[in-house]
This record gives structure tokens, sequence and C-alpha cells, in this order.
């Protein structure tokens, strides 16, 4: 199993630390954890020292990451949404960073664990539901029923609506944990036939150049994913979070 | 045995994604999610909003006041345009005034020199036509003594008689009336 390529997704520990009996040790999951929120943090702040009206490259990139998301809120949820505008903006730079560096060699995709991504989709699951209630009360409701609904549907569409509610922690986690697992095995097995065809001598070094050329592209296809999947994961937060603010579709 | 083993080997295998619950190390992979997550929230909404949200409202306020300062430019670069161009047309009609001013002057002067030239000068004429005609009559009138004297100086000197005075005098008037009619 040395060379098995979901070994890069195994969680090693660093150095352990017990709180309340509870395992928080440092591994290398925190440690990208870390490294990526440290780059980040540095990204955003050194980009905006000069916060110049006449931007440099950095505070560009920044200004721009914050127009995008700002839109999005905007189109996706209206004005109302602006209120979580600092919770959706840390969430898509945080997924983005996290995919991104995956990407790097000998590194570990956080994203690519379904307990990260089901821990953020919760939080996000239950805020949204407690939003919802909180702004409409018991009106909320009125999400699992769609007006112009014949009577003798409603049952069934209230059930399939109300599953479809109680599925979106799921899907909003598995949707990213897939992705990112999906392509870091592809590049991984890719990456192990170059190995051994370039181990199987001078015919198999020539052919070896088949996977690598497939290995290039998944790479930029897996650059694309990390950034798409960011982009999905957040804006189905900005959908929900919609669906909590006006729940009548 | 064998079958404890295999047992061991699926615990070891598959995803570790799906083994989390089995081995512990989602508590860890939350927790260090929740720390990191808090730290980064706390940047964005704390340091890095702020300051791009306050740069673009200054890029805006800055932009809409270049554009007014730019308008007021141009409404007073058009009105000292305008002003300029009535102080050329109110040049330009002034200098041709004066202009106009100066050609009658200059034709009323000419006019009054060129008559008073034409009066002086058709003075002088009649003057010297008067003073000519006098001379004539005067030589008209001394004619007739001067010819009545040659003549009977010729009669006397030719014929050798002594012819009257009043007898000449008479034969020149007659010939000289002749020759005037003539």
């Amino acid at each position: 199993m040395a060379h098995s390529p979901i070994e890069q997704f195994d969680v090693k520990p660093i150095a352990h630390f017990e709180i309340a009996g509870i395992d928080v040790s440092f591994t290398n999951s925190s440690l990208w954890m870390v490294l990526v929120v440290a780059f980040m943090s540095f990204f955003l702040i050194w980009g905006t020292r000069k916060n110049a009206t006449v931007p440099g490259r950095m505070q560009v990139m920044v200004e721009l990451m914050y127009s995008f998301i700002a839109g999005m809120i905007k189109d996706n949820v209206g004005k109302e949404g602006k209120q979580y505008f600092p919770f959706i903006f840390t969430l898509f730079v945080f997924i983005l960073g996290l995919n991104l560096a995956g990407m790097l060699p000998y590194s570990f995709t956080v994203t690519s664990h379904i307990a990260v991504n089901f821990a953020m989709a919760i939080f996000i699951f239950l805020g949204v539901t407690l939003i919802g209630f909180i702004k409409n009360g018991a009106g909320y409701l009125k999400l699992f029923a769609p007006s112009g609904v014949p009577g003798w549907l409603l049952p069934l569409i209230v059930a399939i609506e109300v599953i479809s509610y109680c599925t979106r922690p799921i899907s909003l986690s598995v949707r990213l944990f897939a992705n990112m697992l999906a392509g870091h095995i592809m590049m991984k097995v890719f990456a192990g036939f170059i190995v051994s065809m370039a181990a199987a001598g001078a015919a198999g070094m020539l052919g070896a150049i088949a996977p690598f050329a497939i290995n290039v592209l998944l790479t930029g296809l897996e650059i694309l994913v990390a950034c798409l999947q960011a982009y999905v994961f957040t804006i189905l937060t900005c959908i929900y979070l919609n669906d909590a603010m006006h729940p009548s579709h | 045995m064998a079958n404890a083993n295999t047992e061991v080997a699926q615990d070891q295998g598959g995803l570790p994604q799906l083994n989390v619950i089995a081995d512990g190390t989602y508590t860890n992979q939350i927790a260090w999610l929740l720390l990191t997550f808090l730290f980064l929230f706390f940047v964005v909404s704390r340091i890095v909003l702020p300051r791009v949200t306050k740069v673009l409202g200054e890029r805006e306020e800055n932009v809409a006041n270049n554009l007014d300062t730019a308008e007021r430019l141009k409404n007073e670069a058009e009105e000292v345009k305008a002003a300029y161009e009535a102080a050329v047309a109110d040049a330009r009609k002034k200098a041709q005034e004066i202009v106009l001013g100066a050609k009658d002057t200059i034709q009323a002067d000419i006019a009054k020199a060129q008559s008073e030239l034409d009066a002086t000068l058709g003075a002088k004429a009649e003057e010297a036509e008067a003073r000519i005609m006098k001379a004539r009559d005067e030589a008209l009138a001394g004619i007739d003594t001067v010819a009545a004297e040659v003549a009977s100086e010729m009669v006397a000197k030719l014929a050798g008689v002594e012819a009257k005075e009043k007898t000449v005098a008479d034969a020149v008037k007659a010939a000289l009336d002749t020759a005037k009619g003539a």
C-alpha cells in the first residue's frame, strides 16, 4: 500500500493534544488549514495595506474578490444579504485556498475530507434554518409548499421539498468532497502509471509520455475544479440564504 | 485467525475519509476547522472588508468629484470662450465703425479741398479771360487810328495826295468792316 492513490488522504498526527478527552491533535490536515489561513490572511492584509485610491496589483486582486462575492450576494440574496457578506467572503476564500493548496505536490487536501466539509455544511444548514425561522417565523414553512400547486399534489410536493431541504447539508458537503477526492485519485493513478511504465524499460519510458500528458491536462482541470467547487459551495450557500430571506418561491 | 486478519485489513483499507469516526480524526479536523475558520473570519470581517469598503467608497467619491470638477471647468471654459468671442465681435464692429468714420471724414476733406481749388481756379480763369478781352478790345480800338494813319501816309507817299482825315478814316472803317464781315 506504499503507493496507494488514497494514501494522500491519510490524516497523520504531528503533535498530540487532547482537550476534555477530545482528540484535537495537530495533524497534516491542521497544518494545511493553518498554512492556507495564514497565507490568505497575509494576502488579504498585505494587498490592502496601502488602501490606495489607485490600487496596486495585490489590491486589485483583493478588490476583485470583494466585488465578485459582493455581486454574488447581491444577485442571489439581495440587499438584505449584505450582513452575511463577511461570512460568505470568508467561506469562499477558505475553501478556494484549501482546494488550491491541495494542488501543491506533497500537500494535503483538507476539503477532500467529508468530516470538514460536512461540518461546514451542517453549520450553514443549521444557520440558514435558524435565520429562516427568525426572519419569517412559521411562515418559513411556506418554503415546503410552493404556491400554485394543486391540492391533491401538495402532500407529495411537501414530502419531496422536506427531503430535498434536509439533504442539503449532505449534497453540499459530498459534492465538494467527491470532486476533490476523484480528481486527486485520478492524478495519483496516472502518476502511478508514469512510474510503473517508466520502470519497465525504454519502450515503457516512451509509453509513459501518454499518462504524463494526461496528468498535465488533469492538473489544469483540477485547478479549474478547485476554483469551481469553491464557487459552487459559496453560491449554494447564497441560494440557501435567499430561501431563508424570501421563503415564498 | 484468517478471519481476524481480513477484518484488520479492511479496517486499515478503504478511504481514510470514511474511517474518520473509527480512527477518531474527525474531532481534530473539526476543531482545527473551527479555529482556522474563525481566525480567517476575524481577519476578513475586522480588517480586510472594512478597508476594501472604505477604499471603494473613496474611489467612487473621488471619481464623482473629478467628474464634477471637470464639468465645472468645462462650463467655465465655455463662459470664457463666449466672453472672448463677444469681445472679438465688439472690437471688430468698433474697428469697422472707425474705418468708416475715417473714410467719410477723408472724403469730405477731399471734396472740400477740391471745390475750393475749383473755385480759385475758376476765378483766376475768369480774371485772365477778362484781361485778355480787355487787351483785345483795346487793341481793336487802336487799330482804326493806326490803319488810318498808315493809309494817309501811304496815300501821301504813293499818290502825293494829301487826303482829308475824315475821308481816310471812313475808307479805313469801310475796309475794316468788310474785312470783319468777311
